[in-house]
Order: C-alpha cells, then sequence, then structure tokens
C-alpha cells in the first residue's frame, strides 16, 4: 500500500496539482458608464460654467468615504473629484440642463481595484442656475451617490462650496508619468497610449510624460521598455528589444495590453495638440539615435500648438526634450541651435546649464534641493521633481519645497493637496 | 473592462514537489520493491531523440484575417538522462518547437508575402519516472522565444529567454536489449508568453 502511495500518488497528486494551476487574472471593472442614462438630454458642461464650479467642496455627507474635504476640478464637458482619503477620485461627464447640473461617471481608489458607478447633481436652487448662466454663486452643493459596480446602490454624498481651489501666477506643473499613469495602476487604458493621455486632464494632470522609442525603420513611438513584453504589450510575434521591429510589423501585429495601438509619437503630439488643453509634454527619449526625428517634431507640435493658441482655441503648449541619459545629452548638445530646444534636463544643474535647459528634472531622493532650486529660479529656468507618489512625500514637497511641478503615477493626489492648498 | 495580467508561481512551485515527491517516493520504497538484479541490468544513460508535429494554443487579439496562419508546426529534442539506479531518471533536454507562422495575403501595412514565424528553442532540465515502458516526464527551464520576419528582401530577427516547463508522457516498445521505440506526447508551457504546445512525437532511444 505504502508502495502505491509512495509511487503513484504522491506524483500523481503533484502532477494534477501543477496541470490545474492556472493564471490568475486580477480583472478590474470599470464600470460601464452608459448603463447611467440621467444626463439624457443635457447639453454638455461648458468651459466658463465648469471654472465656475471649481473648488475646496466640505463634505457634509459621506466623510468615511471622502474625508473631509475634497476638491472639484473642471474640464471641458467633464467634473472631477480629488480625494486624499483612500485615494479616491471620480472621473464624471456633466451635462446642463436649463437650471442643473448633472454627472455621471465612476469612482475609483487610486491604491486599489475598487470602483463603482458615481452620480452627482446640483440642483437649481443650490447653485446650479447660476452655474449654468456661467456666474458662481454664493453657495453651491452637490449630492450624489457612490454606487457598486453595477448599480447606483451605495453610499449617499453631499459636498458643499467652501472656497476656491488654491492657484499661482506661474502655474503649477501636475505632470502624470507615462501620460497618466501605469499599467499596474489598473487605469482604464494603457499606459503611453493616445488614450491615456486624452484622460490625463481629467485625473487632474496639466502635463504629461511620455516614453520615446526609435523602431528599427526609425518612427518615433510611445514605448518604456527596451524589450516587448507582456506587462506592455500582447503581440504574438513581439519578441524582444522594439527597436528590432519596423513600424509596420509593429502596427500590424501589437497592441497596448488593454487593445490600444502602440502609438507614434507624431501622431500623440497631434492629439495632444488638438484634443487636449494639456500645457507640457516631457518627452523621455530613451535612444539618441532618435534626436534629430523628435526634435523635428517637437518643433511641429509647438508650432500647431501657437497657431491654436493665436485663435483662441488652445492654451500654450510646451513640448520638453527630456535628456535623462549621457548619450542622448551628448547627441542633443551636438544638434546646431540646441539651446533654443526646449528641453528638460534630468542629469544635473550644471548640465541643465550647459544645454540651456528650461527646466531641471530632479530625482525625489535629492530632497527639496532648497539653494540649487533657488539658483536655477534665479536663472530663469524651472525646476521638477520626480516621482513622487506617497502622500506624505507630495505633501512634504509642496510644503517644504520651491519646485515648479511634480511628476508622479498619481496625478489625482497631487491635485488634491497642491488644490487644497489655502 | 481592463485586465491586469497577475502570474502567479504557483505551476512552478507544484512541479518542484513532484519532482521531490517523486524522488522520495522512489528512494524510500526502492529498496522494498526493486529487483536489484534486474535493475543493476538497467542502461543507466539514455539518449532520446524524438521527432514529431507540434500545435500551439497562443492567446493573441491580433487580426489575422488577411492572412495565412497555422498554429502547427513541427518539433524535435534531445535528451539525455541519467538512471541511478531507481524508477527515476534526471537528464537534460533541448529541442525546437514551430509556435505559429503567418504569410500576409492581402495588403496591409506589410507587403503581401510578407512571413513571422515563431520558434521556441527549450532548454530544459527533465525528471522522469518509467512503469512498464510508460514514461512521465516533467521539467522546468527556459526557452529562446524566436521571433524571424521578412518583407520583400528584408529580414527581421529578435528573441528573448522565458522561463518554460514542459510535461510528457512516453510509451515505449523495446527493439533490443539497448534500443526502444516510443511514442511521446508532449506539453510546454510558456507562462509570460500564454503559449502551450501540445507534440506528438516519434521517439528513439538509446540505452548504456
Amino acid at each position: 500500500m505504502s508502495d502505491v502511495r509512495n509511487h503513484i500518488i504522491a506524483p500523481l497528486v503533484s502532477a494534477l496539482l501543477m496541470l490545474c494551476a492556472c493564471d490568475s487574472d486580477l480583472r478590474v471593472m470599470v464600470p460601464d458608464t452608459t448603463l447611467l442614462d440621467e444626463r439624457a438630454g443635457t447639453r454638455p458642461l461648458s468651459r466658463p460654467s465648469g471654472a465656475c464650479i471649481e473648488g475646496v467642496y466640505v463634505v457634509r455627507e459621506g466623510s468615511h468615504r471622502l474625508g473631509d474635504t475634497v476638491i472639484v476640478k473642471s474640464t471641458p464637458r467633464s467634473l472631477s473629484v480629488f480625494c486624499a482619503k483612500n485615494s479616491l477620485y471620480a472621473v464624471l461627464d456633466c451635462g446642463m440642463s436649463d437650471s442643473s447640473l448633472i454627472a455621471t461617471g465612476y469612482w475609483r481608489n487610486a491604491h486599489s481595484p475598487q470602483t463603482g458607478l458615481c452620480l452627482m447633481r446640483m440642483s437649481a436652487d443650490e447653485g446650479g442656475r447660476s452655474v449654468v448662466n456661467q456666474q458662481r454663486p454664493v453657495s453651491m452643493t452637490l449630492r450624489g451617490v457612490l454606487g457598486s459596480a453595477t448599480d447606483m446602490t451605495g453610499d449617499s454624498i453631499v459636498l458643499t462650496y467652501c472656497r476656491p481651489v488654491h492657484s499661482d501666477a506661474k502655474g503649477f506643473s501636475i505632470l502624470a508619468h507615462r501620460g497618466g499613469g501605469r499599467n499596474s495602476d489598473r487605469l482604464p487604458h494603457s499606459e503611453n497610449s493616445v488614450e491615456l493621455i486624452r484622460m490625463a486632464e481629467k485625473f487632474g494632470a496639466t502635463g504629461v510624460e511620455i516614453d520615446v522609442r526609435l523602431t528599427n525603420d526609425g518612427v518615433p513611438v510611445l514605448y518604456h521598455d527596451e524589450n516587448f513584453n507582456t506587462r506592455l504589450v500582447d503581440g504574438e510575434y513581439m519578441v524582444g528589444p522594439i527597436g528590432n521591429y519596423t513600424y509596420a510589423q509593429i502596427q500590424t501585429f501589437c497592441r497596448l495590453v488593454n487593445g490600444e495601438r502602440l502609438p507614434t509619437l507624431a501622431e500623440t503630439l497631434r492629439a495632444v495638440v488638438d484634443s487636449t488643453q494639456l500645457r507640457t509634454v516631457w518627452l523621455d527619449v530613451k535612444d539618441a539615435a532618435s534626436v534629430e526625428r523628435v526634435v523635428a517634431l517637437q518643433q511641429e507640435a509647438m508650432e500647431r500648438a501657437r497657431e491654436l493658441a493665436a485663435r483662441g482655441l488652445r492654451d500654450t503648449l510646451e513640448v520638453l526634450f527630456g535628456l535623462a541619459g549621457d548619450d542622448v545629452y551628448a547627441r542633443f548638445t551636438s544638434q546646431p541651435g540646441y539651446t533654443s530646444i526646449p528641453s528638460v534636463c534630468e542629469l544635473g544643474p550644471e548640465q541643465t546649464r550647459t544645454a540651456a535647459s528650461r527646466a531641471y528634472g530632479s530625482r525625489w531622493t535629492l530632497g527639496t534641493i532648497d539653494d540649487a532650486v533657488k539658483t536655477l529660479h534665479a536663472e530663469g529656468r524651472r525646476a521638477f521633481v520626480w516621482t513622487l507618489d506617497a502622500d506624505e512625500f507630495i505633501t512634504r514637497f509642496l510644503r517644504e519645497g520651491s519646485f515648479d511641478g511634480i511628476l508622479t503615477n498619481y496625478p489625482t493626489l497631487v491635485a488634491y493637496y497642491y488644490y487644497l492648498q489655502q | 473592462m481592463t485586465t491586469v495580467p497577475h502570474r502567479d508561481r504557483f505551476r512552478f512551485l507544484a512541479l518542484v514537489a513532484w519532482g521531490l515527491a517523486a524522488m522520495f517516493g522512489v528512494c524510500t520504497a526502492e529498496e522494498r520493491t526493486e529487483d536489484a538484479a534486474a535493475r543493476h541490468d538497467r542502461p543507466r544513460i539514455l539518449l532520446q531523440c524524438a521527432a514529431g508535429v507540434s500545435h500551439s494554443a497562443v492567446e493573441r487579439s491580433v487580426d489575422v484575417s488577411k492572412a495565412e496562419y497555422s498554429r502547427t508546426g513541427l518539433a524535435a529534442d534531445v535528451r539525455v538522462l541519467y538512471r541511478p539506479g531507481y524508477h527515476l531518471a534526471m537528464g537534460a533536454e533541448v529541442g525546437s518547437v514551430g509556435i505559429s507562422s503567418l504569410l500576409v495575403k492581402e495588403d496591409s501595412a506589410l507587403a503581401v508575402g510578407s512571413t513571422m514565424n515563431l520558434t521556441a528553442l527549450p532548454v530544459l532540465a527533465v525528471f522522469a519516472m518509467e512503469w512498464s515502458n510508460l514514461e512521465l516526464s516533467a521539467g522546468p527551464g527556459v526557452v529562446l522565444y524566436r521571433f524571424r520576419g521578412t518583407s520583400g528582401t528584408e529580414v527581421t530577427q529578435s528573441s528573448d529567454w522565458e522561463i518554460a516547463w514542459s510535461l510528457g508522457l512516453t510509451y515505449y516498445l523495446p527493439l533490443t536489449s539497448s534500443m526502444r521505440l516510443g511514442i511521446a506526447a508532449r506539453e510546454l508551457v510558456i507562462p509570460e508568453r500564454r503559449v502551450n504546445s501540445t507534440s506528438a512525437l516519434l521517439c528513439l532511444e538509446w540505452g548504456w
């Protein structure tokens, strides 16, 4: 009997265990917001009305979910709500009727897969009428529900306007890493995709950082890693370095993990200019060989943005060439007229001066580097810090540092703490 | 809906458990069950050569409607095993498994006639147990995952190493005292790539 046990059962059970041990996907549902039809018959939130509704709101009901205060910000056609508690945020499409506002969308916890449907209203008597008429009312109240993933059963929330959001004259930059955040943060679109970049403003970002690599036939595309891998792409034939493949091969057989096409830098910059109000694009250029091509696309995008800004169709846009590696830096500074090419240098204040960079990108572990930042400011340059994700460091750098912007994977959190400042 | 891949490593732990359990079972039971004389007559060094066809299950999301696409390919491997006198044999395997191939038939971003081929070259440890001419084998290792694409005169090649494991079942027919013919079924799993390749092989074994 023991022979049977030793020879047959133990190996067989182990082998069966091995066969049954399947990959487990952690599936995250971003709720289907088409379930909500409350906005039917409304017209989209206008920019002036959106500006009226922005502010710091006190949480009258639902503080166990949202904390004591939230930030409400608007982007064209939408409202976003940022909280510190549970890193919760809500992204809502907003419609206006004759005298009230209604916003539907979803809420998310930035640090966990928790999500659900969300509905918010501002009635005519609680500020809606004034907002629709593009006037800031004396008082505003938003009422809503944080629902479940499939319906609107959940916690009631009531938010009362308290004061305007913080702003400064020079314009603080909230820069979303990899176009809005990482794949590991379970965002609705893949990192470094055009679709995510189009959402970045809804996450509170004023700019994006994107990664640029070169294909075998010299097309700059957005991709972070040196190699294709299943963290970033879904493509049977995508193996090894991205630089081995032509763009036609990538375009045909490669998709980002959430199904988007791997975008070229050219189409990305066109999308930023034409369909967002983002103010900053930080190009993290990975290949020295791509410098000339990237500079040409950078100039083209800024020129188009200038034309649109002159016609009042968008805010100004600054596309910064990122200098993060010695080889890229050497190639960049060998370009004729490089001092007039807008750039952000991560290699140190001295290299920032040599490259005539507009900004220095400082690693957060270096601290608030007050003296260096002061000197850079005196020279007319800016200083950004990367990559700040934790609440305690975001608040510390905002409180104690004098940086002009923060690069983060969690723009919703930075937006909350930045706009909350008195 | 957003899908976030999360790879667990349970299958590798189970594989290790299988190997340990097999060795434990053999070590504890061998003296009671094995005829020592017969055991010492059996070959200790085994060379196994196998060739056949493979069919791969590949998770893919890309439209291949404009192409001739096949997930059937050729498979071949060579194993060298050492049998220390028990049921268990241990050794190594190298081989080649065709995963998929594609020929572009209609105009797209790629020219008509462009080809793409994927091949896995496994380098695996092998643990094999045999009862009555039936051999069960398994082993972890790596594969060199190779892509080769052609478009006109342009050739693109790229490769990367991936973790893999295999499971196999072979039935042997003795031909001579040192040579056997076998039919084998093998499963090669490349978890990171979400590829499972099943092969049917004819196998020749020489023993010394």
